[in-house]
């Protein structure tokens, strides 16, 4: 594991992976509510790449994705130490990343210096029991910067879809 | 032994390590009777003293159609492992079963 993520105890949180299988989320299905959203955030953003992500305990899958390809979209996941998303599993706070190369919590994850992610922006998805599932993010492949404006777009979002996720059926 | 994928520092899960993701989500104890019917329900030979890729996606796949924790360990070990396959077809398929 390198530094592109510190796995906290949070992640591996027996409760919030609990609560991930009771909302049947380690085996994500087609979803077209979700897939709008992810539509509307990559389109809203400008951005190639709009995800949900829910985080497990050694992997993030894909709920909804749209820009994915190659082994990334093959996979449906990544493992969890390559995951942006993990890092608001952890604060529980938005995860914001406009240079990649320099940001020192992803500078030398895989998915920047190999696969050539540039820029992110991801809001944490949490259920009305407080667990952190994964976030709604974007990613980008030229450095950006992120303005409230666009984090309140993302915000609006994911409790969106927080809602759809909680309001079906496993 | 199966090496990491260059670059990407990923080796694919062991048995070592799967014991390890269930003993912290469902207990020591019951992560060993787990993996015992794992292996008994995948057809891989439950005292082998480590498993390569394929077998181990055979037993993953198991777990991950479990309910609870279990089946989200499962499926966490079912990307790792895909993901290690996918980057190393890539590469030329060293390091496959």
């Amino acid at each position: 594991v390198t530094d592109s993520v510190s796995i906290s105890e949070r992640v591996h949180s027996p409760s919030r992976l609990a609560a991930i299988a009771a909302l049947g989320l380690n085996h994500p299905r087609l979803d077209d509510v979700l897939q709008e959203l992810v539509n509307e955030a990559a389109d809203g953003l400008n951005l190639p790449i709009g995800l949900v992500t829910v985080v497990l305990d050694g992997a993030q899958v894909f709920a909804a994705q749209r820009g994915l390809a190659g082994w990334v979209a093959e996979a449906g996941g990544t493992p969890v130490e390559w995951s942006f998303c993990a890092h608001s599993v952890d604060s529980r706070e938005a995860f914001v990343v406009e240079d990649a190369t320099v940001h020192p919590l992803v500078r030398h994850n895989p998915m920047v210096t190999l696969e050539g992610v540039r820029c992110y922006a991801g809001i944490p998805l949490i259920t009305r029991d407080g667990e952190v599932l994964g976030n709604l993010c974007v990613v980008g492949t030229e450095s950006r910067t992120f303005s409230e404006d666009d984090l309140n777009l993302l915000r609006g979002l994911a409790r969106r879809a927080m809602e759809r996720i909680e309001s079906r059926q496993p | 032994m199966h090496t990491a994928v260059p670059g990407y520092g990923l080796a694919p899960p062991s048995k070592d390590d799967a014991l390890a993701f269930l003993a912290r989500g469902v207990g020591a104890d019951e992560a060993a009777s787990v993996w015992v019917r794992a292996c008994r329900e995948s057809g891989v030979p439950v005292d082998a003293r480590d498993l390569g890729p394929e077998p181990m996606m055979k037993v993953s796949e198991w777990l991950s159609r479990q309910t609870g924790v279990v089946g989200v360990i499962g499926s966490s070990l079912v990307v790792r492992l895909r993901t290690y396959r996918l980057l190393t077809a890539n590469r030329g398929g060293a390091n496959r079963d």
